[in-house]
């Protein structure tokens, strides 16, 4: 876009200062905004397809974790008779070495993955959106909550993640804890640097000047703006704790057994790698899976959401070209037109603006 | 004697995702050894693109040009393969950017970019490019030349960047030079230096010169001949003492009524132009500018207007005249009229600039809506 | 440059307070007794007294962590409960592999990486970018201890042709280092090259966006001059930047894909002290790895600072 501002163009529009009456037009304006952007997001949604493959992977997860221990037999049950036996029809992804039913423990699995996912995802956002207005409104705690998260991010996730679970202790909700406590401040910087825009927009200043207290300028106006951004970053977090929470079980750090979790059936799959591949394949399969569903519809959100991302789709490149094509083609015509000496073809554009053109208001003069 | 540009009913387009706007459309202008040819315009007619256009800058995958671009005797630069069109750039076409604190880059030294430019275009070895250098940026009066090359983008002034870019671009002593908005991200003062290097220069060639603007004071100052667009179309096409004394077409009165005089500094009293360019996408079929123009009538929308030779009485002779408003002739009495009725300026537009904002046509308005609109769709 | 430098060394002093005190922390938020808990149920009531007495537990919290604190700037970082080791001494024995597949995959992640990033920069929008990014997609969606998992089923145990457990040192020979560390190399350099990849291409289509791109074309340059000269140099600085912040993440990573190959290194050391509960010996990976990062990241800092004149002359920190 061109950075140059001409004066004498589109001065029609030009808005005074802020003052106190310009709050309600402005909030009613944004009110609207919102509305048209709620329906333009639904659209473009729709019309993403990496975006929909994401959601669509991740509901038939959430499905599987939700109903599948209702249809399967249960994960613990051991049974000695049908240790590692390869897929069949009674156990479609096998035994594991203690007989049982392999894909139970993946459907069950699943359950704990999503929850802990989930949950963190939740807690995290919670935290990060208190945390990251706070530091955007106060300078202090800015400086202080900004050094403490940089300090927690100079460890690398799954590293902090074991060393909080070997202090507290192996448990699922110790898990959950582990992985709030690492992935916060992820979250609680991207709230901050999003609200600090939002802080200088004139609205915000408006309210100050109006005299709104703190927690309604931070709760009430500020928390809306940021929220975009922040459930992007959720998004990620819900990967990366699965992932993470995989990891912890894996290397007996996680979730304890006997309970099934994909992390841990990989960790007993590995030691019998030679015997039974099954026990690897498929939970393997399945962590795979939930993470790039959970990309995709993260990445997609992130397009749709956050103006200030600018990787380009591709879907772009394909409308492009049609579009070039037909100017490509247009040109011919017109090429041949020219030629025959007869008047130039009116682009269909051309005639719609002019639709629009008869309908405004006629100037004076006339 | 033969044109040094002879550019024919360019028309450029983009391919978007929501389809294909035509940013050019049909432009047509010639620059002579010697000559400097203005382009005024608001922001957003087509200005850059149309220089662009000629110096095909533009990303290949997306626009399609049409028409021709004829060169020095009749090389047709939009037909020319990819490497040879690489030798004129830089080579015969040297171009100026608008912004000096962008377009040089900065993790390299000043020499390292002028004695890039140099060596691409000539057999200068290392230290013969260096000289050339330091007497380039000696040429436009940077000081301490010497030093300048040895230092960083951002150890330099605006107006001294801009010194540089415009050695860039004269270093290899092109025929044509094209600068698009040279002076507008400087401040006032740097400004006029800068204009005025520039007026020294082209004495000192005989390259012709494609001048950008939108401010038709610095077009007053630095053009021989003018052309103003508006929505990628010429409007009006003449020599610059002609556009100020008898400007023909409706746009451009309003744009030199908006200009603001060396006597009066006071800017915000100046009439302006009510409303907006509207957007690419919703181009008018009839003229371009009905929706804008006080002199608009049925007649304006009904067919697309063109540019043909003005035949005012006030029209001068021998010196062509060309003008894209079917009314041209009519407007200076109806002007008249209005002033001994009074309530309108000598333009034609609203004098009363909070009027203008307090009241913004609904097509004005209609417009700027389309245009946050298509902002928020790019975003 | 110097004052940023100092700027940059200063802004490490808070970050390191942290680290440490996090890392202080973890055995002082065990929950219970922490003595008892590290030395299991069978210990004595003695020995769990003189454990507390050895870690300074009865003293009070400030006078512990001062003590801690100041033992670790000297390198003294504990001894081991369950090897009766200086935990110092235990962490070199482990790092060599660690730290060998860490360079190895990083330097795969860079070779596999940046070209692709800039492949997909040049061919945005067209099939091979979308290549390169579903690529990158995948890369990033499976962890690297699982492509280290189906690596092994497929070419260890399906295909048999490569190790799938163990270790050898350069010393031992290039070939036979290469065939035991390739599979764990390709299972961590993968999601690395996908990130660098990622990155390549943003900072890459960044670039082109920029005016100076177009001031390179309009001087007549070839393409690939503009390309690497002016664009690669440029987009160079964010590249470095994640690969630098990724460090650290790579070095934990190893250690995971470490403990599927049964690589004695720093992974390995962290599941056994895991099992025992040997949290002194965590708390010492944990801080060695922690201020390696801030200190690596200061590293790049100061690269950073080379590359970019705009930081070298004014020392700005933008
Ligand atoms: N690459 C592009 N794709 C689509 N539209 C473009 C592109 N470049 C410029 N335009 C549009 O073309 C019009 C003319 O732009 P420009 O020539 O930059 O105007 P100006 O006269 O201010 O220099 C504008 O409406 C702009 O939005
Ligand atoms: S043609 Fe009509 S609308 Fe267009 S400029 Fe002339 S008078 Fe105005
Ligand atoms: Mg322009």
């Amino acid at each position: 876009m061109s950075t140059e501002n001409d004066p004498r163009a589109g001065a029609a529009g030009a808005s005074g200062p802020a003052g106190k009456d310009d709050i309600t037009v402005g909030s009613l304006n944004r009110f609207n905004k919102t509305r048209s952007r709620r329906s333009k997001f639904l659209r473009r949604f729709a019309a993403h397809k990496l975006a929909i493959t994401g959601g669509t992977i991740l509901t038939f997860v959430a499905l599987v974790a939700i109903f599948g221990p209702m249809l399967t037999g249960s994960p613990t049950a051991v049974d000695a008779a049908n240790r590692l036996q390869g897929p069949s029809a009674d156990h479609w992804f096998g035994t594991d070495n203690y007989g049982r039913d392999v894909l139970a423990r993946v459907v069950e699995g699943a359950r704990v993955s999503l929850l802990v996912g989930a949950i963190t995802a939740l807690l995290t956002s919670i935290f990060g959106l208190a945390i990251g207005l706070y530091a955007a409104y106060n300078r202090v705690a800015d400086a202080i909550l900004m050094r403490i998260s940089d300090g927690l991010m100079a460890f690398p996730g799954i590293l902090l993640a074991i060393a909080i679970m070997a202090a507290l202790g192996q448990h699922s909700t110790n898990v959950v804890i582990a992985l709030t406590i690492v992935f916060t401040p992820y979250v609680a910087r991207i709230v901050r640097s999003s609200a600090l825009v939002v802080k200088e927009q004139t609205f915000i200043e408006a309210l100050h000047a109006q005299g709104a207290s703190r927690s309604r300028i931070i709760w009430i106006n500020m928390a809306p703006n940021v929220l975009s951004p922040m459930i992007v970053q959720a998004t990620f977090v819900f990967a990366d704790s699965i992932i993470t929470e995989a990891a912890l079980s894996f290397l007996g750090a996680g979730v304890p057994p006997p309970a099934p979790s994909w992390g841990n059936m990989l960790l007993d799959g590995k030691t019998v790698i030679y015997n039974a591949w099954w026990m690897t394949l498929f939970p393997g399969l399945f962590i795979m899976a939930t993470i790039l569903a959970i990309n995709l519809l993260g990445d997609g959100l992130r397009d749709l959401l956050d103006p200030t991302y600018k990787g380009k789709g591709a879907t772009g490149r394909k409308k492009r070209k049609a579009a070039k094509k037909a100017a490509e083609a247009a040109a011919a015509q017109r090429e041949k037109e020219a030629v025959g000496g007869t008047q130039p073809v009116v682009p269909a554009q051309a005639t719609r603006a002019a639709e629009f053109e008869t309908t405004s208001r006629r100037p004076e003069g006339q | 004697m033969s044109n040094l540009l002879e550019v024919a009913d360019l028309r450029t387009s983009f391919a978007t995702e929501d389809g294909v706007v035509t940013a050019v459309d049909g432009v047509s202008f010639s620059v002579e050894r010697g000559e400097v040819l203005g382009i005024v315009g608001e922001s957003g007619c087509g200005k850059s693109v149309t220089a662009e256009s000629i110096m095909r800058l533009l990303d290949e995958d997306s626009t399609t040009y049409e028409g021709e671009v004829l060169f020095d005797g009749g090389t047709d630069l939009l037909n020319l393969p990819d490497d040879e069109m690489r030798r004129f750039r830089g080579g015969r076409l040297g171009m100026i950017f608008q912004d000096p604190m962008s377009s040089l880059n900065p993790v390299y030294t000043i020499g390292n970019q002028l004695i890039e430019a140099l060596r691409t275009h000539t057999d200068l070895d290392k230290k013969a490019a260096y000289s050339r250098a330091v007497e380039m940026l000696t040429l436009t009066r940077i000081p301490d030349p010497e030093l300048r090359m040895k230092q960083y983008p951002h150890q330099l002034s605006g107006g001294q960047r801009q010194r540089v870019v415009i050695a860039m671009a004269l270093c290899c002593e092109p025929d044509l030079i094209i600068a698009d908005e040279p002076t507008t991200a400087l401040d006032v003062t740097t400004q006029a230096k800068i204009l005025e290097l520039m007026a020294d220069l082209r004495h000192k060639s005989d390259a012709g010169t494609l001048f950008i603007t939108h401010d038709l004071g610095v077009v007053a100052e630095i053009c021989d001949r003018v052309i103003v667009m508006y929505l990628g179309q010429v409007i009006e096409d003449t020599d610059v003492h002609t556009l100020f004394n008898t400007p023909a077409h409706p746009y451009t009165r309003g744009l030199l009524a908006s200009t603001p005089s060396v006597e009066t500094d006071n800017s915000q009293d100046l009439p302006i132009i009510p409303g907006a360019v509207p957007t690419l996408k919703q181009v008018p079929y009839g003229c371009r500018f009905a929706a804008r123009c006080p002199f608009a009538i049925e007649a304006c929308r009904e067919a697309p207007v063109e540019l043909r030779e003005y035949a005012g009485e006030d029209a001068v002779e021998g010196v062509g005249h060309k003008v894209r408003c079917i009314r041209a002739e009519e407007i200076p009495g109806l002007i008249a009229e209005q002033e001994r009725r009074g309530g309108e300026s000598a333009d034609g537009f609203a004098t009363d600039i909070a009027e203008a904002e307090e009241a913004p046509t609904e097509a004005a308005e209609h417009a700027e809506a389309e245009m946050k609109a298509a902002e928020e769709d790019q975003k | 440059m110097a004052g940023y430098l100092l700027q940059r060394a200063l802004a490490l002093v808070p970050v390191l307070a942290v680290v440490s005190v996090v890392t202080f922390g973890l055995i002082y938020f065990m929950p219970g007794d922490a003595a008892a808990t590290m030395l299991g149920p069978e210990a004595t009531q003695e020995q769990i007294e003189a454990l507390r007495e050895s870690l300074g537990l009865n003293d009070p919290i400030w006078v512990q962590f001062w003590s801690w604190l100041t033992a670790a700037v000297t390198g003294d970082l504990g001894t081991s409960i369950f090897m009766n080791r200086p935990v110092t001494e235990v962490l070199m024995d482990a790092l060599g592999p660690t730290i060998h597949l860490a360079i190895q995959a990083q330097l795969l992640a860079i070779i596999i990486g940046v070209p692709a990033g800039i492949l997909a920069a040049r061919k945005q929008g067209t099939g091979t970018d979308q290549t390169v990014m579903v690529g990158a997609l995948m890369g990033i969606s499976v962890p690297s201890f699982l492509l280290g998992l189906f690596l092994m089923l497929l070419f260890g145990v399906i295909l048999g042709w490569l190790p799938v457990a163990g270790y050898r040192p350069i010393e031992d020979g290039i070939g036979e280092s290469l065939q035991y560390l390739a599979l764990p190399t390709i299972a961590l350099g993968a999601m690395q090259a996908a990130l660098i990849a990622r990155m390549t291409r943003t900072a890459m289509l960044d670039t082109f966006s920029k005016n100076y791109m177009k001031t390179a074309k309009a001087k007549g340059l070839k393409d690939r001059v503009s390309l690497y000269k002016h664009a690669l140099r440029n987009a160079s600085l964010p590249i470095i930047t994640t690969i630098g912040q990724t460090l650290g993440t790579l070095v934990a990573g190893a250690a995971v894909v470490e403990t599927v190959f049964n690589i004695p290194g720093i992974g390995q050391l962290i599941v056994n002290s895991v099992e025992r509960r040997d949290v002194v010996v965590i708390q010492g990976v944990v801080l060695m790895i922690a201020v390696s990062y801030v200190l690596i990241n200061f590293l790049v800092d100061i690269l950073y600072s080379v590359l970019d004149p705009r930081v070298r002359f004014t020392g700005g920190d933008s």
